[in-house]
């Protein structure tokens, strides 16, 4: 029997964050401010992605811009869900 | 790592996780290896209809294979999953709309639909930047793009492969709640199961998915632990031999998770 994955919680959080990256890829905003916009997607996407089995690193000491890598860390988790059982 | 390299590898990864998805439930395309999870095809459509607007391939392999397997699908469930995604107004109903057409193969190109000027670009301009001639189904529902034709190459899902479970169990119980219901039974390994979160996960609703319940309880599939049929209580199936109904289960050598 083929293995169960949330898509109805994954894919969407997925495309949310992939549109997210696109609005803000040439934006001119500075890092501290795409970092704190990075961390509002991710508290808003949290339940979604843990709904799917993604861990999701839980850094709250990572201030301002220190957000960015833990926001790579996570894209990377999601990346690796969907080609884990590949 | 800056925030455009982020996007690039999201961006590829999450195109190649689509093709490779399609690719196995019947596009033409060709990858290495096979999934070992059941696909969602709605979900898939929804998920599909946002990234591909940076890859017009993927989008319109997805519409020739939407065409031809629409028997396959749940309109119902594409409409009450779609409020979960991050999509334009308009696009999952434009989508919907093109792959109703009747008219055969690469005859769906309209010589008289005028530009307009108001309307969202469908794809992103950093893929396709100008549109001489918008297709008029997309365009009557506030989209840009090319003519969009049947490329014709789309199959139907082999029933053997188990990523195709879900159209297997379509074949069988129809597309609606009944066929999705018994997917996340059949996989889901948190069970037993309330019905409300079968609901949530099979994209119907709670009334909807607990009168399948019933339904499945009373034919003696499925053991509920509420006399109300699982409406308050927690489902669970009758027998585990349900679950090598799919050809290509050995047992346990290929279920890991249970």
């Amino acid at each position: 029997m083929p293995s169960f994955v949330s898509w109805v919680h994954l894919l969407p959080a997925a495309l949310e964050i992939s549109m997210w990256l696109d609005e803000k890829a040439d934006t001119a905003e500075s890092e501290y401010l795409i970092a704190s916009q990075a961390r509002n997607l991710m508290n808003r996407l949290t339940r979604d992605l843990e709904a799917a089995g993604i861990d999701i690193p839980h850094r709250q000491l990572a201030h301002g811009a220190d957000y960015l890598p833990v926001f790579a860390e996570t894209s990377t988790a999601l990346l690796a869900r969907l080609g884990s059982a590949f | 790592m800056r925030i455009s390299e982020i996007r690039d590898k999201v961006s590829h990864g999450l195109l190649d996780f689509a093709w490779r998805q399609w690719a196995q439930i019947g596009v033409s395309a060709t990858v290495d290896g096979a999934d070992r999870w059941s696909v969602d095809p709605e979900a898939l459509i929804l998920f599909t209809s946002g990234i591909a607007r940076r890859d017009p391939r993927l989008f319109d392999e997805m519409l020739d294979w939407m065409a031809f397997n629409h028997e396959l699908l749940s309109t119902q469930r594409l409409r009450n999953l779609a409020s979960r995604f991050p999509l334009p107004p308009g696009l999952v109903a434009a989508v919907t709309a093109w792959t109703r057409q009747t008219a055969p193969v690469n005859l769906l190109v309209s010589e008289q639909a005028d530009p307009a000027q108001d309307r969202e670009p469908l794809f992103s301009p950093d893929v396709l930047a100008f549109v001489s001639r918008p297709d008029p189904t997309f365009a009557q529902h506030g989209f840009i793009r090319p003519p969009a034709a049947r490329t014709g190459k789309s199959r139907e899902p082999n029933p053997a492969l188990p990523v195709n479970l879900s159209f297997r169990l379509r074949r069988l119980f129809g597309p609606g709640g009944r066929s999705e219901t018994m997917r996340v039974l059949l996989t889901c390994p948190d069970g037993p199961l309330d019905a409300a979160r079968i609901a949530d996960e099979a994209g119907f609703a709670k009334r909807n998915i607990s009168d399948v319940l019933a339904s499945l309880t009373a034919s003696g599939v499925i053991n509920a632990t509420s006399p109300h049929t699982g409406i308050d209580g927690r489902c669970s199936l009758i027998s585990p031999g349900l679950r090598t109904c799919h050809p290509s289960c050995h047992g346990s050598t290929c279920c890991p998770r249970r």
